[in-house]
């Protein structure tokens, strides 16, 4: 069929995995299940006026390491861009890791 | 540099902010003014100039993965707007 | 003397000494505050029986004795947009009117440690984005000096507090020239620090790049104590120097010979005032006939800084403000449709016109087909302007000019013209974008209103620019002049 034969497939996956820290990503927070909700939280999680994030660094650490574990190309520089949607999320405007 | 009513509308929209008719016109009109006088900017030739986003070198501040106390669910709760059984309701997200 | 015009030090020695108690002080406040409220307009929350109960509790130490911290005993007013634990906060605005913190701000927890007694929280423009006070949703500051004139802004309420001698020493913030540019319309003193230097957790964020902490006093001697206690690296704020707090009362000597000082040419060419112009320039005659030099020095990209500094600091205020949506805190609107129109409604409701302003050109900035054209470009404006103060240092040890470029103006004068606004920042805002220290002295009066020296040091040089903040001072008698409007107290 001239369908193959004119156009290549290419699949790209975002893929989200959950890192296994103790904490939160920038707030010290337990990742632990089964509390009852909203037990597990502080000003900077919930996006209280004035707090500030400090990232985790083993999150940091076990990202990096799944990435060379895949063969991928570590960067030199990361940075953190802020996000500015509105979603049903916490809207500190703090996006998810991206290494 | 004018703004038309459509660009605040569509500004106001990802702001998540409501404006009325005579408020729409007004910042029309003074978000277009001042980006008039923003254009001064191109006055500058930075091409090989690199941005500065933040003043103190400062990098890598990390924090170690250890659990610190959260807050109480009291405190939690306490500013909240509408709350049920420890938690903030909102109008269903999910039809 | 009333014991409202001591300095924090003299103060500190009679509470060692028994002379005073901190309740005595605390009730001084509270009867000065009754009497030139009405008029000031400085207070958003008043805690009455908060600061008699840290009184009583510092009371009772005083007499055991042992150790005080640095700020023992003295009340203070806390800008409303830094958070205090279980004390309203509300950033002057309708969102936040309901808000009772569940932490303390770092800057507070390091007040409790050095003991001062909070005595309530000041009015400033909402979240910060004004430059006359007129833009809290509550009430209208007034400036001490002329009731029917704005105290500047953002920190309106603080500088007016000071000048009136309603509490001890303020806390301010500064992102722009909100804590500069009040204490010059105000005659009082203000410093921001460098960027990095006082902690900004707990400071409700405007723009997280440019935002800074800072004292406002009545002499540059408060300033430096009130430095001392609340500077320093702080784990909880990724963007706070790990940089070693030195010893600032080592700048209390007076002395500035040998000192080389650069004018900038730029902040005294049109469009400032005369008589700011001379008033500044006089300053120039104490400082040679105290052993410094001067000369003219260009910051040439000067003019293009507010333009840069609306457009990044409306892009990061975008984003900051964007956590106020009505669901965890704050004021929500009633009867929404769905999520989104909760967020619409309760933001609408809750904001007011400058700071919806501020967050559209944010918006616009960042938005897509327009964020290189904006954003970018003024990231890279901003260099070009720290690259111009990197420069005069390597000459000079410090620059001066005035802090705003007029006197205060009246109540309602600019409030229908935001860029006419904007410009009144023209000298600070460079400041803020090289993330300097800087400070603002009284230099004297124009038609009975007082004038700001503007004096910039190098990255976190506070002790010279206290150092030569305070000889300025001590060779002058600006410092002892007060408002005769609110009937205030006699020197």
């Amino acid at each position: 069929m001239t369908v193959t034969k004119n156009y290549e497939t290419v699949i790209g996956l975002e893929v989200h995995v959950e890192l296994h820290t103790k904490t939160k990503i920038f707030c010290g927070c337990s990742t632990s299940f089964g509390a009852p909700p909203n037990t597990h939280t502080c000003p900077i999680c919930l996006g209280h006026p004035g707090v500030l994030p400090v990232v985790n660094r083993q999150a940091v650490e076990y990202a990096m390491k799944a990435a060379m574990a895949l063969n991928c190309e570590i960067a030199d520089v990361t940075k953190f861009d802020r996000k500015n949607y509105f979603y049903p999320r916490p809207a500190e405007g703090v996006p998810d890791l991206a290494v | 540099m004018s703004i038309s009513i459509r660009d605040v509308e569509h500004v106001a929209n990802l702001a998540r902010l409501e404006l009325t008719e005579e408020e729409k016109a007004k910042y029309a009109e003074q978000l277009g003014a001042i980006l008039a006088y923003a254009q001064k900017l191109n006055e500058l030739d930075t091409e090989n100039v690199p941005p500065t986003s933040h003043v103190l070198p400062v990098a890598n501040v990390m924090r170690d993965d250890e659990p610190r106390p959260s807050s109480p669910i009291e405190k939690v709760m306490l500013n909240a707007p509408d709350e049920e059984d420890g938690q903030f309701r909102v109008p269903a997200v999910l039809e | 003397m009333s014991v409202l015009d001591l300095r924090l030090r003299e103060l500190h020695d009679r509470l060692a000494g028994g002379e005073l108690t901190v309740t005595d002080l605390v009730e001084a406040s509270l009867a000065r505050i009754r009497e030139t409220e009405p008029v000031v307009q400085a207070f958003i929350t008043i805690d009455e029986e908060g600061a008699r109960a840290q009184a009583a509790e510092l009371d009772h130490q005083l007499k055991n004795g042992g150790e005080r911290g640095l700020l023992f005993g003295l009340p203070a007013g806390i800008k409303d947009n830094i958070v205090t634990d279980g004390l309203l906060t509300t950033c002057a605005s309708r969102f936040l009117s309901n808000y009772i913190p569940i932490y303390n701000a770092t800057v507070m927890d390091r007040l409790r440690a050095a003991q001062s007694v909070t005595i309530g929280k000041l009015n400033m423009d909402e979240f910060a984005m004004g430059g006359s006070n007129e833009n809290s949703a509550f009430k209208a500051t007034r400036n001490p000096w002329d009731p029917e004139r704005v105290p500047g802004g953002s920190s309106g309420g603080s500088a007016a507090a000071v000048a009136s001698r309603q509490v001890y020493f303020a806390l301010g913030s500064d992102t722009g020239g909100s804590i500069r540019q009040p204490a010059a319309y105000c005659g009082v003193v203000g410093l921001k620090p460098t960027y990095g230097r006082v902690s900004r957790y707990g400071l409700v964020a405007f723009a997280s790049s440019l935002d800074q902490i800072g004292p406002i006093t009545k002499n540059v001697e408060d300033a430096v104590y009130v430095l001392q206690a609340i500077a320093g690296h702080d784990p909880m704020d990724s963007t706070s120097a790990d940089v070693e707090v030195p010893d600032y009362t080592a700048a209390l000597t007076g002395d500035v010979r040998g000192l080389k000082i650069g004018v900038a040419k730029e902040y005294l060419g049109e469009g400032i005032a005369p008589q700011v112009k001379e008033a500044v320039l006089a300053t120039l005659k104490v400082f040679e006939s105290l052993g410094a030099t001067w000369e003219e020095v260009s910051l040439p990209h000067t003019e293009y800084a507010v333009a840069a500094y609306y457009l990044l600091a409306s892009s990061e205020a975008s984003s900051n403000l964007a956590r106020f949506d009505g669901v965890r805190y704050g004021v929500r609107a009633e009867n929404p449709a769905n999520l989104i129109d909760l967020y619409r409604k309760s933001r609408s409701q809750g904001f007011g016109a400058e700071v919806k302003r501020r967050i559209m050109l944010g918006t616009y900035a960042l938005s897509s087909g327009y964020y290189d054209a904006y954003y970018l470009k003024a990231q890279k404006v901003r260099t070009l302007i720290k690259q111009d103060f990197d420069q005069a240092f390597e000459k000079f040890d410090i620059v001066i000019g005035p802090t705003a470029p007029t006197t205060a103006f009246k109540i309602g004068e600019q409030i229908d013209d935001p860029l006419t606004m904007y410009l009144n920042d023209i000298c600070t805002i460079p400041v803020n974008l090289a993330g300097l220290p800087a400070i603002s002295v009284p230099c004297g009066l124009a038609d009975g209103l007082p004038v700001g020296l503007q004096i910039i040091g190098r990255a976190f040089d506070e002790t010279t620019v206290l150092r030569v903040a305070y000889a300025y001072e001590q060779a002058t008698e600006h410092h002892k002049l007060r408002p005769a409007a609110v009937g205030g107290a006699q020197s």
